[in-house]
């Protein structure tokens, strides 16, 4: 089990190694993220006073946009320099390469959420640094992140990547974003109470679903 | 220009939703009005589940002669090596 | 085989015929919705029947993981491209309906949102098929599509249901039907969901077929060109 869980930190701390070096991704996404939010932001008229459903809703358009394009580039960089046969060839059980991307892909998209978070927290003027949003916005991220990475092996592999990857990729996270912008407008709204705990449960009972399934067909698609 | 047929698809339905989106303004009847009046959604509705069929039963039709015309090529290519095995 | 074609369009015929006859001879006139009503006798048979692809979809493509045996993605592959078409047309019919009845051409109530799904499922499997060189690799990923579509689309229902539910009261789901008691519109119902389910079948079970002569014959070709090399270079 130890061996299994080092393995799987080996193939996350490659990447987030090499992502530390050039630091290309997340500036290019945190660039396209932020411009999007405060693009939103204007696009919406003045006149809307339901601050909290607005807000829950451009957020995670934002981080979908965001974990579409890490889980994108996570991949092709891989298959690009040839590193993805290489990965292949370890000696190392198929799931635990699936598991050290996903890690590495939660890692990424948690830094960029942490400095997404606070600033529409100013932005849009609403309580949004709390522990609840915080475990809202951790288990939906990695069910959207489990996802996102079993369809980008796949995608890579075809000979139209970008225009794969968003066709499989949006239509199955809409219920995890459903669940997702569901609780955080509740965990926004001051008068909800206690139930947000059921809220969360829920999603996280939805991502585990999500990355169980992907882990076992993960091993389907590097067959070689 | 080729293209195939996933986008074809994907171009027919759009045209099918701007066809619907551009009749917005017909009238619909209710209960004052005669019970033909809505004939003109009957008709729609069938003659695009009637076109809806047969588009798909041509393409199958196509697939089926291409693959008879694929059989004649390869059922050629055979008689040329078994003439070129006895010389 | 002839004669079991033969047999089967003689069936589909009969009962389009019955069918046709029941839908605008038979059945009595609505009285607020007037003759548009009548789009009910095709929409419901198509929007049922095309709830049948991702089951099928779902086995198969398990099946064909498990066993890679090319038949289970020949029946995926075919139940998928039908289960377009029958969706397609239930979109479009059901949206043509709902003008005249509701009011609106779409709503986003938790079924509309799931055909649109599954919509978009079934093209992005056809996508994958299309965009995937190589034979093996391509029935892989398109197996892993469809088991993760299938199940997506009941996920999107289930989510709509939970997180979409604003009117409630706004929409009958399109089975429920104020006088479906009278019997001329159960049969009516009946014999076209009969009629339309003999389509279907027939067309998945040649849509099938095909799909396996192509895999033959491409096999067939590959044997083909590999004597035709060996030979050349004796």
């Amino acid at each position: 089990m130890k061996t299994y869980l080092t393995q799987v930190w080996d193939i996350s701390y490659k990447d987030i190694r090499l992502e530390m070096r050039t630091r290309q991704m997340a500036v290019s996404v945190l660039v396209i993220v932020i411009a999007l939010m405060i693009v939103t932001n204007l696009a919406i008229p003045k006149s809307v006073d339901a601050t909290f459903t607005t807000t829950a809703t451009v957020i995670w358009l934002c981080i979908l946009i965001a974990s579409f394009m890490v889980v994108m580039r996570n991949f092709v960089i891989e298959y690009d320099q040839i590193g993805f046969h290489g990965l292949i060839m370890c000696p190392v059980p198929r799931d635990a390469i699936y598991l050290g991307k996903v890690v590495s892909n939660l890692i990424f998209l948690l830094v960029i959420e942490s400095i997404l978070f606070p600033l529409s927290s100013i932005l849009f003027d609403v309580p949004l640094l709390t522990p609840t949003v915080a475990a809202i916005t951790g288990m939906a991220t990695i069910g959207i992140v489990a996802a996102g990475t079993l369809f980008a092996a796949i995608s890579v592999n075809t000979k139209a990547r970008e225009i794969m990857l968003p066709v499989l990729f949006f239509p199955a996270v809409i219920p995890i974003v459903l669940a997702a912008v569901d609780a955080t407008q509740n965990a926004l709204n001051p008068s909800y109470g206690a139930n947000i705990l059921e809220d969360i449960g829920v999603l996280a009972a939805l991502s585990l679903a999500i990355i169980a399934t992907s882990a076992i067909l993960f091993n389907f698609a590097v067959d070689e | 220009m080729h293209i195939g047929y996933v986008v074809r698809i994907i171009i027919g339905t759009g045209i099918l939703i701007a066809l619907l989106g551009a009749s917005d303004g017909t009238e619909i009847a209710t209960t004052n009005q005669s019970p033909e009046a809505n004939l003109p959604f009957l008709f729609a509705a069938f003659a695009v589940a009637w076109l809806g069929f047969i588009i798909y039963a041509w393409y199958l039709a196509s697939q089926h002669s291409r693959l008879r015309q694929e059989i004649a090529n390869m059922q050629k290519q055979l008689t040329d090596i078994q003439d070129s095995i006895e010389n | 085989m002839l004669l079991q074609n033969r047999i089967m369009l003689g069936l589909i015929l009969i009962a389009m015929m019955s069918a046709l006859y029941l839908i605008f001879i038979m059945v009595p006139t609505d009285v607020n919705l007037g003759v548009s009503q009548r789009i009910f006798y095709i929409h419901v048979p198509l929007a049922v029947l095309s709830l049948i692809p991702p089951i099928i979809v779902f086995i198969t493509s398990i099946l064909y993981l498990v066993r890679r045996s090319p038949q289970w993605d020949a029946l995926a592959h075919s139940s998928v491209e039908v289960g377009l078409l029958f969706t397609t047309l239930a979109l479009v019919t059901g949206s043509i309906w709902a003008r005249p009845t509701w009011g609106v051409w779409w709503t986003w109530d938790p079924v509309l949102t799931t055909f649109l799904i599954l919509w978009l499922v079934y093209l992005g499997y056809l996508l994958i098929r299309s965009y995937t060189a190589e034979p093996d690799k391509r029935a892989r990923f398109s197996a892993i599509v469809g088991i993760l579509g299938s199940i997506n689309a009941l996920a999107v229902y289930l989510a709509s249901e939970l997180w979409r539910t604003i009117h409630p009261d706004k929409v009958i789901g399109p089975a429920a039907e104020e006088n479906a008691l009278d019997p001329a519109i159960q049969l009516g119902i009946l014999v076209s969901f009969i009629a339309i389910l003999l389509l279907f079948a027939y067309t998945i079970i040649f849509r099938t077929r095909l799909h396996s002569a192509v895999n033959q014959i491409g096999s067939l070709r590959d044997q083909i060109d590999d004597l035709v090399y060996r030979i050349s270079n004796k």
